[in-house]
């Protein structure tokens, strides 16, 4: 991640009138906020959607950015802020897919332990569970899961992104995994 | 707010088990890579002794697997680290925004901040004489008075005092034209109205041209006020005069009347 130029040296450009200077930044941090996004929502068409309205919400903010907190933990407070905020949209949807989905957990978990010798099958379908349970996590202990898995942050990034002490993080990722691991365990897939 | 967020998942996780030791923040960063050398050893060594962390760490691997994959499947075009040489997965805003068209009044804001004094200058020049030229035109198209006056009586149709004030004028305007062309000794065989006799349709008035016409003119004239027209007269002669449009189609006989007379 080590650049020539900081991130807060090109937003200085671009709060100057360097129109591509914000692009540069897009090109910096989509695939980062594509993965957020994509694992707090789960599905990509979403995450597209909320990695576009976090880089304009970002560009519309632009001019509100201090410099008081690094552009990656601002770009990241969006992003989350976006994805929550989608979901607290589709709140009625979603919680009737849950229950959808947490049925056909029940189902499909069923059909692995019994109906699927092959060990390529029985992983996709562990694979599925994973990212069901990961779903059905609370918006806080998701986005950390999120950003350490799929980002690959460090704690201390996390805790610079979301503003939070690093024990804290560390505390909610702990809860994270393993509320991950009951879910898993309650709907019969394997763990460990 | 830092307690309340400690106490919080704290809850949660004796909610979900009581059982968890006391190092748990200790095995998240183990179990991510995180902790240093001497921070490792010392988990390690706790773990020796710690069934609950053993366990956990295998299972919360095992889960990291499985999350990796998962990972791998959704993401699997998206490298872990950013790629300089990437398609990019949406359009820069900044981009969007320097597509966007500026508005007609933005535009000339724009011309007007940009351009020189002279070229200001000259184009407010040619917008006023621009101007001038159209409201003269609007103008000129406006002074047509008298045949808007006559095509709106026309069509309004008028009543009968008007109608009778209008062929009396007319009539006279006729008379006074023939009289001008022939001399003060020939005046012309067109009289009005006074010349008819009560049931004599309107019609033959233009044609009612008779040796003593001057005569009767001159006496007409003197007669003018004080005759009287029925309305379906004044309206006779109103059509032969042009001062209301003939309606000859409604005195045609239908098509479906003359067949039900042959029948």
């Amino acid at each position: 991640m080590e650049t020539a130029t900081s991130d807060e040296q090109i937003v200085e450009r671009a709060l100057s009138g360097d129109a591509e200077a914000f692009g540069e930044i897009v090109h910096r941090w989509e695939r980062r906020i594509f993965a957020l996004a994509y694992g707090m929502l789960g599905r990509e068409e979403d995450a597209r959607d909320a990695t576009q309205e976090t880089f304009l919400a970002a560009f519309r903010n632009l001019r509100g950015f201090r410099g008081e907190a690094k552009v990656s933990s601002w770009l990241h407070r969006i992003a989350v802020n976006q994805c929550i905020t989608r979901q607290r949209r589709a709140k009625v949807r979603s919680e009737t897919a849950l229950e959808d989905e947490t049925e056909a957990d029940g189902a499909s978990f069923s059909l692995a332990a019994h109906e699927s010798p092959a060990r390529v099958v029985e992983s996709r379908q562990t694979t599925e569970a994973v990212r069901r349970a990961v779903q059905s996590l609370p918006a806080e202990l998701r986005q950390v899961i999120v950003m350490k898995e799929f980002e690959e942050l460090t704690f201390q990034q996390i805790a610079e992104a979301l503003d939070l002490p690093l024990s804290t993080v560390k505390s909610r990722l702990y809860t994270a995994l393993r509320q991950l691991k009951m879910r898993l365990e309650k709907h019969g897939a394997e763990v460990a | 707010m830092n307690e309340k967020e400690t106490l919080e998942t704290r809850m949660m996780r004796n909610d979900d088990d009581a059982q968890a030791c006391a190092r748990a923040e200790d095995l998240v960063t183990y179990l991510y890579g995180e902790a240093d050398a001497r921070a490792a050893q010392s988990f390690e060594a706790h773990a020796q002794g710690c069934a609950s962390c053993r366990t956990e760490l295998a299972q919360f691997g095992h889960m990291r697997a499985s999350i990796a994959e998962w990972r791998k499947e959704a993401l699997g075009s998206l490298p872990s680290t950013v790629a300089a040489n990437s398609t990019p997965v949406i359009a820069p805003p900044a981009l969007v925004y320097s597509e966007r068209r500026p508005s007609a009044l933005a535009a000339i804001r724009e011309f007007f901040t940009l351009s020189p004094a002279w070229l200001r200058a000259a184009t407010a020049a040619l917008v006023v004489v621009f101007c001038a030229l159209v409201a003269l035109t609007i103008a000129r198209s406006l002074e047509q008075p008298e045949t808007i006056t006559v095509e709106r009586i026309v069509s309004v149709k008028p009543s009968d005092a008007e109608l009778d004030e209008l062929i009396k004028a007319r009539l006279k305007e006729n008379s006074e034209a023939i009289a001008r062309a022939n001399g003060d000794n020939q005046v012309g065989p067109t009289v009005n109205n006074a010349s008819l006799p009560g049931d004599q349709p309107a019609r033959n008035v233009n044609r009612a041209s008779k040796p003593n016409a001057a005569t009767q003119t001159n006496l007409a004239r003197s007669r003018a006020p004080q005759l009287k027209i029925s309305p379906q007269e004044s309206r006779e002669i109103a059509r032969d005069l042009r001062l209301v449009a003939a309606n000859d189609e409604e005195d045609l006989p239908r098509l479906t009347d003359l067949i039900d007379e042959a029948n």
